[in-house]
């Protein structure tokens, strides 16, 4: 009796745990996703348009080469700055899974605070940095070493360095945390094998660290899909991605109903990616 | 066979971590195809003499040969030793067969030489039809034979075990105590085992080497360890519980030791021709003791060297072990442990008088010791 009680309680108790962040996401998630998915497919005037769905804002997105173009260019840009996160993620994670207490503290800290400032202060630290005048390109041409200022501003390079910089953290601390279960005996063993130093950080290090990389790369995707201050600011209006047009939509013309629907593809492609990367983590863990 | 090189030659080997002197002194040799054991308890350096001959550790001083060469200064992957993690530390991504293939293929073995290898290696382990199969599928007595297995299969000069047993349960343990030791002797693998398991230790090794605070304070054989420890530290960490501090006085041809209690000296005849310097303490082994039950204050046996009364009594399934406090001093006890052979109408039984009875042969002089 007493030990069904128990298991009654047990099982109703989560449940109660959940109710507070379920209804913040009930109110501010799923409504509003709702919202969005009934005005994607309302016409955008004409009478008794609410009683008439329709996909032609979805067909359009399909058919108008310029969308389909953008959505390229910002899986393009979320691929490449995933790409410096991992060239620059890895080798931070290594040093900080051999590195002590203190330097740990010290680069995690590091890393993370461009998470703690505003992005326009960020933004504009970047424009002093990477502009014609900015230091790099004054500096290099002080030395001599080059002739006329580099184009490190208001095109994709400039984009994937300030984006780099805010979302790195977000990949090294998952790959660091799977670098962390790896059994350092492991690695002694593939040692006392015959495996030099470079072969066992191919065999053991990097082959067991697949499912913290995985983790870290799909946030830093996702979250590049959806970033819109950072380009607009450091591309200008050389770099164009999904955000950015759907903003323009929504502020300067109105087009409530084709932003919504180019929201949604936004978050299917989003979607698809999580999806893919989940079977992808599966696959490496088992 | 003396002059044989042997699979490995320590000397003088020691070891500072900072300020603390892990390693003392330690010079022993691994003799081709046998077992030596390091025993010692928790801290006393034996993961680190272990670490230093595989080379993840390097010594402060000393000089280290591994089958005749010397390796100080060669990295672990280049030292052609083999080496068991008490986590067995697996690759996880790997599967059986390729656990065990890891060191051939460092080694670029061909491949159909690996192939052939394996099968043996894991046949050797009787877990051939496990090839395929990943660690986690597998059992902690498994794994445990895959890692000995990926170990042996390079033939190492010589195989490292630190802790090999130490996470599994009683049984299964003394299973593959027994595999691993069928194993070493088919293949006169070279072997140093790490363990602070006395049991363990007596089964597997041929020699023991038992350390105390960095240091060695002797190698030798099992029987020696037991029957004839060079300190008292070794007496007491291999069970030897009946020491006795006290000193000699000569008596005609044999000699008299008195037992230092804490009141009264206590008289104990000890016939044998053993050497007394001045506060060297004795040992005589519990098994060594046997108690006459004295009921009816009857007359001494011969071999009666002591009398007192059995204050404890604990009942431990092949044998019964005795506390006796000794007539004259309630303070000095004996320890008798006595196999459960013995007829239980002839057993003392609590508060009971008996004789101490022990042969003189069994009393064993330890040297004066400045630890402890
Ligand atoms: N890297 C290190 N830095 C500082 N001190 C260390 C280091 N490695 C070991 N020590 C110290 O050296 C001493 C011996 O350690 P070691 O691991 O060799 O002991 P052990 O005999 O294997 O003990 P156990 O039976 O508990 O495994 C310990 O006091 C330990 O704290
Ligand atoms: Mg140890």
């Amino acid at each position: 009796m007493a030990g069904a009680t128990l298991a009654e309680e047990r099982s109703r108790r989560p449940w109660l745990l959940l109710a507070p962040s379920a209804l913040l996401y009930a109110a501010f998630l799923l409504v509003p996703l709702a919202l969005l998915v009934v005005a994607s497919v309302t016409p955008a005037e004409g009478p008794g348009r609410l009683q008439a769905a329709t996909g032609e804002y979805y067909a359009a997105f399909a058919t108008d080469g310029i969308t389909l173009t953008i959505l390229l260019h910002t899986l393009r840009l979320a691929s490449l700055v995933t790409l410096s996160c991992l060239v620059l993620g890895y080798p931070l994670a290594l040093f900080m899974r051999r590195a002590g207490p203190k330097t740990r503290l010290a680069i995690m800290l590091v890393v993370v605070s461009p998470l703690l400032s505003s992005v326009i202060v960020r933004n504009v630290a970047w424009l002093l940095v990477l502009g014609r005048e900015g230091i790099i390109n004054t500096g290099l041409q002080a030395l001599g070493l080059i002739d006329a200022p580099l184009p490190l501003l208001y095109n994709t390079f400039g984009v994937v360095v300030g984006v780099t910089h805010v979302y790195l953290s977000f990949l090294v601390l998952p790959l660091f945390a799977s670098l962390t279960t790896i059994n350092p005996a492991a690695e002694e063993s593939a040692a006392i094998l015959g495996a030099s130093p470079l072969r066992t950080f191919l065999y053991v290090t990097l082959s067991l660290s697949p499912p913290g990389a995985v983790a870290g790369a799909t946030l830093v995707f996702v979250l590049t899909m959806g970033v819109y201050l950072t380009p607009v600011i450091m591309g200008e209006s050389f770099v164009t991605t999904l955000p950015m047009v759907i903003t323009d939509l929504v502020r300067n013309q109105f087009e409530w109903s084709r932003a919504s629907a180019f929201a949604i593809v936004l978050l299917l492609v989003v979607g698809g990616v999580m999806a893919a990367s989940g079977w992808a983590e599966r696959r490496l863990t088992t | 066979m003396g002059t044989e090189t042997p699979a490995v030659n320590a000397a003088g080997i020691n070891k500072h971590f900072g300020a603390f002197h892990a390693v003392r002194d330690l010079d022993f040799q691994v003799r081709k195809g046998e077992i030596v054991s390091l025993l010692g308890p928790s801290g006393c350096g034996k993961t680190t003499m272990l670490r230093m001959l595989a080379g993840f550790v390097t010594p402060t001083s000393g000089t280290i040969a591994i089958a005749g060469k010397v390796v100080n200064g060669v990295p672990p992957h280049r030292r052609h030793v083999g080496m068991m993690f008490q986590s067995y530390a697996l690759f996880p991504h790997m599967s059986v067969g390729e656990n065990v293939a890891f060191g051939l293929r460092m080694r670029s073995v061909p491949k159909a030489e690996i192939k052939l290898r394996v099968e043996e290696a894991l046949r050797a382990v009787r877990l051939a039809d496990r090839i395929d199969s990943y660690p986690r599928q597998l059992s902690g007595g498994q794994q445990q034979r895959v890692a000995l297995a990926r170990a042996l299969v390079i033939k190492p000069d010589v195989l490292l075990l630190d802790e090999p047993f130490g996470a599994l349960d009683r049984e299964l343990r003394q299973h593959l105590q027994a595999e691993m030791k069928r194993l070493q002797r088919q293949l006169g693998i070279s072997t140093l085992l790490v363990t602070h398991d006395q049991e363990e230790v007596l089964l597997l090794s041929d020699r023991i080497a038992v350390m105390h605070k960095g240091r060695m304070d002797q190698i030798a054989a099992p029987e020696e360890i037991f029957e004839r420890p060079a300190t008292r530290f070794v007496a007491e960490f291999m069970g030897g519980t009946n020491i006795f501090e006290g000193r000699v006085e000569q008596q005609g041809g044999t000699g008299l030791f008195r037992i230092a209690g804490s009141g009264d000296a206590i008289g104990l005849l000890a016939c044998g021709p053993f050497s007394q310097a001045a506060g060297a303490p004795v040992m005589i082994r519990p098994e060594r003791v046997t108690l006459v039950a004295n009921r009816d204050r009857g007359t001494p046996p011969a071999a009666a060297i002591m009398s007192g009364r059995v204050t404890e009594m604990n009942y431990l399934g092949s044998s019964t072990e005795y506390r006796v406090a000794l007539d004259g001093d309630d303070e000095v006890e004996i320890v008798s442990r006595i196999p459960g052979l013995q007829a239980s109408g002839e057993r003392p039984r609590l508060d009971e008088p008996v004789f101490v009875c022990f042969d003189s042969a069994a009393v064993h002089s330890l040297p004066v010791s400045s630890q402890l």
